[in-house]
């Protein structure tokens, strides 16, 4: 068995284009059995147009995409029974019930009612839904609603999950309990794709993380191998009255890679020297400047990103 | 058959829809076809009797002949003898026609007859508000008329001859009789006009029934739920038209088992052939709006739009149709318009079933029921095209909206 027979999903060099738009350049990715893998990068980079391509929702211009280590392609519907697909936007229908509509989905992939009827009552269990089988979609909340959707998309236990940004819009609480659920699917065996432009989520749940811009990959790896491509080791932050001279002085410093003010807040970049916050004070006790509150702050994907591309990843 | 059930479960969902449209108005349609008087033509024929007065101020063999004429074609009422009782008589409608016959009217009217001069006047009074009046005083005319033929024709002859000969001319009526012309259904009538009338039902029905459960499958998110899983494409609209053909048979047998129950008799005086071609029309023009619905609902229309759409097309359809007013009143050009919408074949089938009888030519029922389904054909290829549109626009989810989304 070769290296992409041994992948859950694997993507080479798939390009699309729009005219003379490419909307993806190249893109390839390798995930394996158990990951959960983050696609994160600004809307418009690609993200959702990869996930249509993968899931033959859209044609391609070229490139492979293999599932289980088969190809992919629009009547592969053994593949397809395998996988699961959460959508950005709520795809239920309003005049059925949760149980109804939960029900129809899962009987796209389960045939056997008998069967059919334990998975979905584990679906709803799993979500939570259980106040609310007999409710129709327009009575539950918002949150509840994003419940449904996610149900409506794991009850047949697919090995493979897509979540395309399912927190969009999303109450703090429910998008606790939506990672909370996904990190539980994991744990029991479903590989996790999972787009989304909002970056903590991608660090928090994520055990790889892809950022893409422009249909391109910028960079995939852990949390951890992504943080340490920026040259960026802290942000060093000091509330004070700072003059236009001190902060160029500041960003003359050895190690420091960026500086900016704004809201009375020095934000200082810096590599990974060893008396980084002392010589920046220092340059500010030079410049008569008193500092207020002091605190570092390790790199985000947001610096990740910035390091990148020059621009901010929510830009 | 997942997809099915949920397209039923969905159309159960909008209940109302098929409640109000066809069950709703099925029933207005046996009300209307109930309230309208199909009986036969002679009833109509009989002529209402008018009430007239006859004042005799000349108590003359003339003035009693007419009297007795009067008689024998209205009713006779008492009026005093007095301008005042004259107005009111009339003004009151106690009498529709009020004659005078003023003192030595007979000898001044067999006078005028022999020397050829013209015939004295009598005072006349008749409402305004109705024409028998009008009509009694010219069968009045007419009675003088032809005793003054008769003095001039026999100059010597008895007046009372003159009058009892007058009566004798007078009451040669002609022979009326109600021919029934070759087109005309006289015992299926209330039948045939509900069935007519089911082109609205019908139309506004299953269209908006139909539209809303297309546009509701075809949302953006869901469909592309749906064409991610291992359901095919070709299984899910074969569903999905399996779910509208559901809709479409429990309408049309709906409609016409009301109508069977509804009206027996009228059921009674159609032959076998000709309920059988009144159930293929019916199944036939469903189609043809099965598909007008289908179409509606692949360009994406909103609930509120095939309600709009439903009931505009329908009345048009049905109004062309001849449902609501005969079309032979209508106007040259409305009648070759009417040939261009689906209405005029229905009705046009449904006219020649009520009188087709065993071994009947049905070329011409078939050729209608022929024509609907052309339309349906017409609707459904229509319909296809802008599904097949629909998959690569933004709301389908498809390249468009991933073209917009990366832009």
């Amino acid at each position: 068995m070769n290296e992409s027979n041994a992948c859950v999903l694997s993507v080479q060099n798939l390009v699309k284009r729009y005219g003379s738009m490419v909307a993806l350049d190249h893109l390839s990715m390798e995930i394996a059995p158990g990951e959960i893998f983050g696609l994160l990068g600004p809307n418009g980079s690609g993200k959702t147009t990869a996930m249509n391509c993968i899931l033959q929702l859209l044609t391609y211009d070229k490139g492979s995409i293999e599932l289980f280590g088969q190809p992919m392609s629009q009547t592969r519907y053994d593949l397809k029974r395998r996988i699961g697909v959460v959508p950005q936007n709520v795809a239920v229908f309003e005049e059925l019930t949760v149980r109804e509509n939960i029900d129809y989905f899962c009987s796209l992939y389960v045939s056997d009612a008998a069967r059919r009827k334990q998975l979905v009552a584990e679906a709803v269990e799993f979500v939570g839904l259980e106040e609310y089988v007999r409710a129709r979609p327009k009575k539950l909340s918002g949150g509840l609603l994003r419940r449904l959707n996610i149900a409506c998309g794991i009850a047949h236990k697919p090995e493979l999950v897509f979540f395309d940004e399912p927190t969009v819009a999303v109450d703090p609480q429910s998008r606790a309990s939506i990672l909370d659920g996904i990190k539980v699917m994991n744990q029991a065996g479903s590989t996790v794709v999972y787009t989304s432009h909002y970056m903590e989520e991608v660090e928090e749940i994520c055990t790889r993380i892809m950022i893409m811009d422009k249909g391109r990959t910028l960079a995939c790896g852990t949390n951890e191998e992504l943080k340490a491509i920026v040259a960026a080791g802290e942000q060093i932050v000091i509330e004070a009255e700072v003059s236009e001279a001190a902060v160029i002085a500041i960003g003359k410093l050895e190690h420091v890679v960026r500086v900016s003010y704004d809201d009375g807040r020095l934000r200082v970049a810096c590599s990974n020297g060893q008396h980084n916050v002392a010589d920046v004070l220092a340059e500010l006790s030079k410049a008569k400047i008193a500092p207020g509150r002091i605190w570092a702050e390790p790199p985000t994907l947001n610096d990740v990103f910035l390091e990148i591309t020059g621009r901010e990843l929510r830009d | 058959m997942q997809a099915c059930k949920c397209a039923l479960r969905v159309i159960r969902g909008n209940l109302v829809f098929f409640l109000v449209y066809i069950v709703g108005l099925s029933f207005m349609g046996i009300f209307m076809s109930q309230s309208f008087d199909f009986s036969g033509t002679e009833e109509l024929l009989q002529g209402e009797s008018v009430e007239v007065a006859l004042v005799d101020r000349d108590e003359s063999a003339l003035s009693k002949a007419l009297e007795e004429f009067l008689g024998e074609r209205a009713t006779l009422v008492q009026v005093a003898d007095s301008p005042l009782a004259f107005q009111d008589a009339v003004a009151k409608g106690q009498t529709g026609y009020l004659l005078v016959v003023p003192e030595g009217y007979e000898e001044a009217f067999r006078a005028a007859a022999l020397a050829g001069e013209e015939a004295p006047q009598m005072d006349v009074v008749y409402s305004y508000y109705a024409a028998d009046g009008a009509l009694m005083d010219e069968a009045v005319d007419a009675y003088l008329s032809c005793v003054r033929s008769l003095i001039v024709e026999a100059p010597d002859a008895p007046f009372e001859e003159v009058l009892m000969r007058t009566a004798q001319v007078m009451d040669v009526r002609a022979d009326v009789q109600v021919m029934q012309a070759s087109d005309a259904v006289a015992g299926p009538d209330r039948f045939v006009f509900y069935l007519q009338w089911s082109t609205y039902t019908l139309f506004a029905g299953i269209v908006v029934c139909i539209g809303m459960l297309i546009s509701t499958m075809n949302r953006a998110d869901v469909r592309r739920r749906n064409l991610a899983s291992p359901m095919s494409y070709a299984s899910y609209n074969v569903q999905l038209a399996l779910s509208c053909g559901i809709l479409a048979l429990v309408s049309c047998a709906w409609t016409l088992l009301l109508g069977l129950i509804a009206f027996p008799d009228a059921v009674a005086a159609i032959s076998v052939e000709g309920l059988a071609f009144c159930g293929l029309a019916i199944l036939a023009y469903s189609l043809m709006a099965l598909a007008f619905g289908f179409m509606l609902g692949q360009f994406g229309v909103s609930a509120l739009m095939c309600n709009a759409f439903g009931n505009i097309f329908g009345m048009v359809v049905s109004f062309l149709g001849g449902a609501w007013v005969p079309l032979e009143l209508l106007s040259p050009e409305v009648m070759a318009l009417a040939h261009w919408l689906p209405g005029f074949w229905y009705t046009d089938a449904c006219q020649l079933a009520a009188q087709m009888g065993p071994g009947s030519a049905v070329g011409d029922a078939v050729l209608d029921l022929g024509v609907l389904l052309l339309f349906a054909v017409a609707f459904l290829s229509v319909g296809f095209a802008a599904a097949k549109r629909r998959l690569q626009t933004s709301e389908a989810g498809g390249n468009r909206a991933a073209e917009v989304s990366v832009a």
